[in-house]
């Protein structure tokens, strides 16, 4: 009896032992299961970050209304009215004398992330002691998840070096001295030379700089998409339509479509809760949206008025159509299944039309499809639209030269060796505007007439949502007075009774 | 039956009466299985549906399979069953993260779902053993034994049932990051190790164990510690398990506080994420459901296993 | 105590006894400091864990509550320029989106409880009647208690898709959107659009869902049912207090003259009533539930006639009370809706009563298989004996089961109404999981939303977001949960039956 107890009990105790241990084991190196192999070694030798570049795309430098200078010492970009001027620094490379690691939150997931990582590699070639490292190995993160975990990590400790991010984000950060600035790297001895600030892409670094904070760049380009409008092309040739230029154009069409259809077809399918989209229109209706050095908000102009107007008729009189808000890119798979003409998303949707239809997802059958600027208002002469897609947000490190090895890596995703790549890849117009005769980047626009949307669009995105902390909150009131609307039925709630509504809370948000 | 037990009829007479009433007995409680069928039914529809979706090939794999129209047996069998055959890869798909817009291809173990699993699964066995441990020991205390400011002590345990746990994961995030224990599976398990509800159920059941055998204990010689392992655990496993499971059901199924605590290592319930939104892609509804059913699978099963005890042990919950 | 005894009477008996006593008592206590601290050893892991990691937080919380947007990243204390005072309390109680979310927690909680507990208990008395599959039955309807939310939101999503996410837009036949309207437009019944509906629901029964109905019903009447209402609860209790007198013919004396003069009043009430809702009810299906109850209360009062001739008194006065209760609580609605909450007159949206209803669909098997054992707990002696007195049918059951079944029932309303006020995981599931774009429609956030996404949303220079203001969020919170607890703790746990 005794015995089988002992035996019983060491049983029991290494059981518990064993346990134990796998539990330690997995506790103190949470990678050793969970990182995906990144074996692919890095085929080429990563260019220096200083090389300049010899030509610029002569195509691409017109951007309309965000217009740099060069003026010898420095760039001068519009801010949202103000002219900021950039000093360019030295522009050398900086490797720490101590290992450092960098740690990186992304949102990049799937094929993207890979390539990401991949990419990660040549900045090894150059920077021996900095070590990358992306905690996102199971790619779950989405953008809200982390501002999310970075609202968490700046009050309780845990901030990554650089997360990809938004410029509406920046302000809280600020507010809790959390994050870096990058306008003292910029002109610094490891800054951006004259070269490189005249190559880089004047809108990408206009969103990034903020008027109320000294015009200090808090965000840093990496990626950038814009929202397009995408047609339906063989239903367009179908119905005898044109490509619409303005939004009178696509109203009509709209029209024109639902009624050959009897309404089985409709024009412009939509979310009734993206404020992004909404607001993209405004900017391209001439609506202004927000003024930062008088603080005034626009959303009760004509201007504005006129576009929500264009949505609230399409929804009743049944030309337009509003995806399911609660199914993601409900609205993208009824563009797919053929139920609507256009459709308006970032340009980073193309690959995903792309697959969907080559997969057949939803009964979807392939069809020929393009995508093209925004719709313009009939009196003014060029699009506008906005910058979507995220940059990257430093913070700040224990030591000087950690925050100097993070900004390496930020100037390394704006390098053109990197962008040309990245934006093969990941289908983000490249940050440079050399980076557009990189030969990796010529080859992906030849594979595909579609890979061609983002760097033909992306020159017409030369506004950006207002950087304010509390644009989210007025994203939110948007967001839920605009569904009402479209669900009042006695004509109680009006288009200019909702806007003034959101006038209200964000001029009350405002004082 | 009183009747038949009481008179002395003959034998044959005997078994046809036996069998007449309880076929009168059975026909009785026909509606009454009736209803409870379609009650049964109406509460299995969701997964009925998640799993014939999770078969479903990508072309019939879309949400509202449904027609108004024509409503006919066919559309209702199609919205829950796959009329093309069934398409079983979508598990595997599910589990490499075999997406049709991500273009790359994992194998079995460096795929995301195998860290997922194995991240949820330390972690949930992790907290089931803390849980097991405080849990007993302190139900034990206020079963058996007598000290001071017992009744203020249980009342604080009492209190403690009301704080939402959304509420301390803030400030536990900065209790959390002080220990350095984030980045870290540890963060998920440690602050969940003790339970208010399991050192109240194997309480209960501790206390209907009879004195004597405590007192029987004592007198063999039997410390505390011998009494617990070798009587009070054996008699009240239905508590154990119980306690057992909900602690498993607790970090298992947890969101919002592995997404803040714990970069580094996603659960499945974060991972799930990714097949409602990969990238800009609409859902692939038949890969989504493939996993949530690979999801909620260890749960069930565990469930299954040991359900009668468990449920055993829940009932006893509800009596004081 | 024999040692006492033995000694002579002669010498001051109960100072030696005092004296021995105290030693013993010493003793005792010596004894009991020393289990004691045995004691504490087999409680400390918990008591640890959950001091650190659930006690602290709370106090930790209010301390962050008084501070404007933190960091505390260096260490444990924000810096002293952050503090706040009760600045965040303050914007918490004049923020609109505090208090409706307030409100929607009271709603859905209120739907939860109530619903769940009925529904459960009535599943309960079903499966106690059958014995053969009974195990099976509870299995099975316990199963979605143990899934995680996260999974089946999207199967829920898909049940309840609507016909179009714009009521702008018309309902077509062969857009039933899922299966719920799909088994509607099958019954004739009108296409919902269920999660994205956020009209009350007696709005869409009684007035098809118009606009503004009853939210903006423009209702004169209730100053005159608040008075009447206010009057008739002062009769109400002139004869109660005739009844409670105990003197029989003083008690006829005040029950005749508070029913002389409620009567006039309940006659007008009545005719404003009918008056109103004719002009109130404007949907088929709402005339039609109208006229089912209106048949139904009479028929009750039909049957009650007996009852009510014996003891006309006593009912009179019951439904002055009630009727008075009820006519205070719709003014108190309705004034409601002059704030943030619009109307409770038209009920929860239909979207909460969608989360409510996959809520219970959750919760249902753990309240089943809690109260089956309750109900197979009650001994069938004391039903026959109850049978034998000659009880039966629903006199059964409120006179026997219901009382002998109340601890049960009340360790389940105290359960589920702290689980339902703390609900986070379903709504999340449901409207932030999916993406980053979906923000959680105002009728149905709830206090632990408003919490995630008030600490955990964008950055502001406003102050409205932030853990500060969160931090007040949770205390508030708490201070509410735990105050309800006690409540019903003292309300109705003396009421509850422990045999």
């Amino acid at each position: 009896m005794t015995k089988f107890y002992t035996f019983k009990r060491l049983s029991a105790l290494l059981f518990v032992t064993v346990i134990l241990t796998a539990l330690l084991a997995a506790c103190g190196d949470p990678t050793a299961t969970t990182a995906p192999a990144t074996t692919a070694a890095p085929t080429t030798t990563a260019a220096t970050t200083t090389a300049a570049p010899t030509t610029t795309a002569a195509t691409t430098t017109a951007a309309p209304a965000t217009t740099a200078a060069a003026t010898g010492s420095g760039i001068t970009i519009n801010v949202a009215g103000t002219d900021v001027t950039l000093k360019p620094g030295g522009g050398k490379i900086f490797n720490p004398t101590t290992p450092t690691t960098i740690t990186i939150w992304s949102s990049q997931r799937g094929a993207n992330h890979q390539a990401l990582l991949k990419l990660a590699d040549d900045f090894k070639a150059t920077h021996s002691n900095i070590t990358l490292k992306f905690d996102n190995n199971n790619e779950t993160f989405s953008y809200g998840d982390i501002l999310k975990k970075l609202q968490a990590a700046a009050t309780a400790g845990g901030l990554p070096n650089l997360a990809t991010g938004y410029e509406n984000w920046v302000p809280g950060f600020v507010d809790s001295k959390t994050i870096l600035g990058f306008n003292q790297y910029i002109s610094g001895e490891y800054g951006l030379t004259q070269e490189v600030l005249n190559d880089i892409q004047p809108a990408f670094l206009a969103r990034g700089i903020f008027p109320q904070y000294g015009n200090e760049t808090y965000l840093f380009p990496f990626g950038n998409s814009t929202p397009v409008l995408y047609y339906n092309k063989d239903l367009l040739e179908k119905y005898n339509i044109a490509v619409p230029q303005t939004w009178d154009d696509l109203v009509k069409a709209s029209q024109n479509v639902s009624k050959q259809t009897s309404n089985a077809t409709a024009g412009l399918v939509f979310n009734p809760k993206t404020v992004s989209e909404l607001v993209a229109g405004m900017y391209s209706q001439g609506c202004k949206v927000y003024d930062y050095a008088s603080k005034t908000w626009f959303f009760t102009d004509p201007t504005c008025v006129r576009h929500l107007q264009i949505y609230y008729d399409g929804v009743k009189n049944g030309y337009f159509t509003a995806s399911d808000p609660t199914k993601q890119n409900d609205d993208q798979a009824i563009f797919e299944q053929q139920k609507a003409l256009f459709y308006i998303s970032s340009t980073s949707s193309r690959s995903f039309i792309d697959s969907d239809l080559a997969k057949g997802l939803n009964g979807a059958k392939v069809f020929n499809w393009n995508a093209t600027v925004l719709p313009r208002a009939t009196e003014v002469k060029t699009s506008v639209s906005t910058l979507y897609g995220g940059g990257v947000l430093a913070f700040k490190g224990k030591t000087a030269d950690e925050d100097l090895s993070t900004w390496e890596v930020a100037k390394f995703l704006a390098s053109t060796a990197f962008t040309a790549k990245w934006a093969a890849s990941s289908g983000y117009a490249p940050v440079t505007k050399s980076a557009l005769n990189d030969q990796t980047f010529k080859d992906f626009l030849g594979k595909n007439p579609h890979n061609g949307i983002p760097v033909e669009t992306i020159k017409f995105a030369t506004a950006s949502e207002p950087k304010l902390g509390y644009w989210q909150n007025i994203r939110d009131e948007f967001d839920n007075s605009v569904f009402a609307l479209f669900q009042d039925q006695s004509g109680a709630v009006t288009v200019e009774s909702t806007l003034k509504k959101i006038q209200g809370v964000a001029a009350g948000l405002s004082k | 039956m009183i009747e038949s037990t009481s008179s002395k009829p003959i034998a044959a007479t005997r078994t046809t009466a036996f069998q007449i009433s309880s076929i009168n007995r059975w026909l009785r409680k026909v509606p009454l299985h009736l209803l409870l069928a379609v009650l049964l039914l109406i509460m299995l529809t969701p997964f009925i549906w998640m799993i014939g979706m999770s078969l479903k090939p990508d072309a019939e794999a879309t949400p509202n399979a449904l027609d108004g129209v024509s409503r006919d047996l066919g559309t209702l069998t199609g919205f829950f069953w796959p009329k093309g055959g069934v398409q079983l890869e979508n598990y595997s798909d599910a589990w490499t993260g075999n997406f049709a817009s991500s273009g790359i291809k994992h194998g079995f173990w460096d795929a995301p779902f195998t860290g997922y699993y194995v991240n949820s699964l330390v972690a949930a066995f992790g907290t089931v053993i803390g849980v097991l441990i405080t849990s007993t020991l302190a139900a034990f205390a206020f079963a058996r034994m007598d000290f001071f400011g017992k009744n203020i002590l249980f009342t604080f345990l009492l209190a403690t049932l009301t704080i939402p746990s959304e509420a301390t994961y803030l400030p536990n995030l900065v209790i959390v990051s002080n220990l350095g224990l984030t980045n870290n599976l540890l963060a998920l398990i440690v602050p969940w190790t003790a339970s208010v509800f399991s050192i109240f159920l194997l309480r209960q059941f501790f206390m209907s164990i009879p004195q004597e055998l405590y007192e029987a204990g004592q007198l063999d010689g039997l410390g505390e510690l011998g009494y617990l392992w070798r009587i009070a655990l054996p008699l009240s496993s239905a508590a154990v398990l119980t306690s057992a499971l909900f602690s498993f059901m607790g970090s298992w199924n947890s969101v919002l506080w592995p997404l803040i605590a714990s970069p580094g290592t996603p659960t499945v319930q974060l991972g799930l994420k990714i097949f409602i939104s990969n990238g800009d892609t609409q859902t692939q509804w038949n890969l989504l459901m493939a996993g949530s059913t690979i999801a909620i699978l260890p749960i069930v099963v565990l469930y299954f296993f040991v359900q009668r005890r468990f449920i055993e042990g829940i009932a006893r919950s509800g009596i004081k | 105590m024999a040692t006492v005894q033995n000694k002579p009477l002669l010498t001051t008996n109960s100072e030696i006894s005092t004296a021995e006593e105290q030693q013993l008592k010493r003793r005792k206590f010596n004894k009991k400091l020393r289990r004691s601290f045995k004691a504490y050893l087999f409680i400390a892991p918990a008591f640890i864990i959950l001091v650190v990691f659930h006690f602290l937080p709370i106090f930790y919380a209010f301390f962050l509550s008084l501070y404007k947007r933190i960091s505390v990243v260096k260490g444990i204390v924000p810096p002293s320029e952050r503090f706040a005072g009760f600045y965040n309390y303050e914007t918490l109680f004049n923020n609109g989106e505090f208090w409706n979310a307030f409100f929607n927690t009271i709603g859905y909680a209120a739907g939860v409880v109530i619903i769940g507990l009925l529904l459960a208990l009535g599943m309960a008395l079903l499966l106690d009647k059958v014995q053969e599959g009974r195990n099976f039955y509870r299995t099975a309807f316990f199963l979605p208690n143990v899934t995680s939310l996260v999974a089946v939101a999207a199967v829920w999503k898909v049940m309840f898709t609507s016909y179009s996410s714009t009521a702008l837009a018309k309902p077509k036949l062969d857009h039933p959107g899922g299966l719920l309207n799909w088994i509607f437009s099958g019954f004739g019944l009108p296409m919902q659009r269920w999660l994205l509906d956020e009209r009350g629901i007696f709005n869409l029964i009684f007035n098809d869902g118009k606009q503004g109905a009853i939210a903006n019903y423009d209702i004169n009447w209730l100053a005159v049912v608040l008075e009447l209402g206010l009057a008739l609860l002062i009769f109400g209790l002139i004869i109660a207090i005739g009844r409670n007198i105990q003197r029989p013919q003083l008690e006829r004396v005040m029950g005749g003259l508070g029913l002389l003069l409620a009567l006039p009043i309940v006659a007008l009430w009545v005719y404003l009533m009918v008056v109103e809702i004719v002009n109130f009810v404007d949907s088929p299906l709402g005339s039609g539930i109208v006229i089912i109850l209106l048949l139904g209360a009479a028929y009750w009062l039909y049957i009650q006639l007996p009852s009510i001739r014996k003891n006309w008194y006593g009912w009179a006065s019951n439904y002055s009370i009630a009727v008075g209760i009820g006519a205070v609580l719709a003014v108190l609605g309705n004034l409601a809706k002059g704030g943030q909450w619009n109307g409770w007159l038209s009920g929860p949206s239909l979207s909460m009563f969608c989360i409510i209803a996959i809520a219970i669909w959750h919760s249902l098997g753990f309240n089943i298989v809690i109260l089956l054992a309750g109900l197979t707990n009650i001994s069938r002696e004391l039903y026959e004996a109850a049978r034998l007195d000659g009880a039966q049918g629903f006199a059964m059951f409120w006179r026997m089961t219901v009382p002998l079944l109340s601890p049960t029932l009340f360790f389940l309303l105290i359960i589920s109404t702290i689980s339902a006020l703390q609900s986070f995981n379903l709504i999340y599931a449901i409207f932030i999981n999916g993406g980053n774009s979906t923000t959680i429609p105002h009728t149905i956030s709830v206090l632990a939303t408003y919490y995630y996404q008030a600490a955990f949303g964008g950055g502001s220079d406003s102050d409205v977001n932030g853990f500060g203001y969160g931090s007040a969020i949770v205390i508030f919170m708490l201070i509410f949960i735990l105050s309800l607890t006690l409540i019903q703790q003292q309300l109705l746990g003396k009421r509850v039956n422990y045999d």
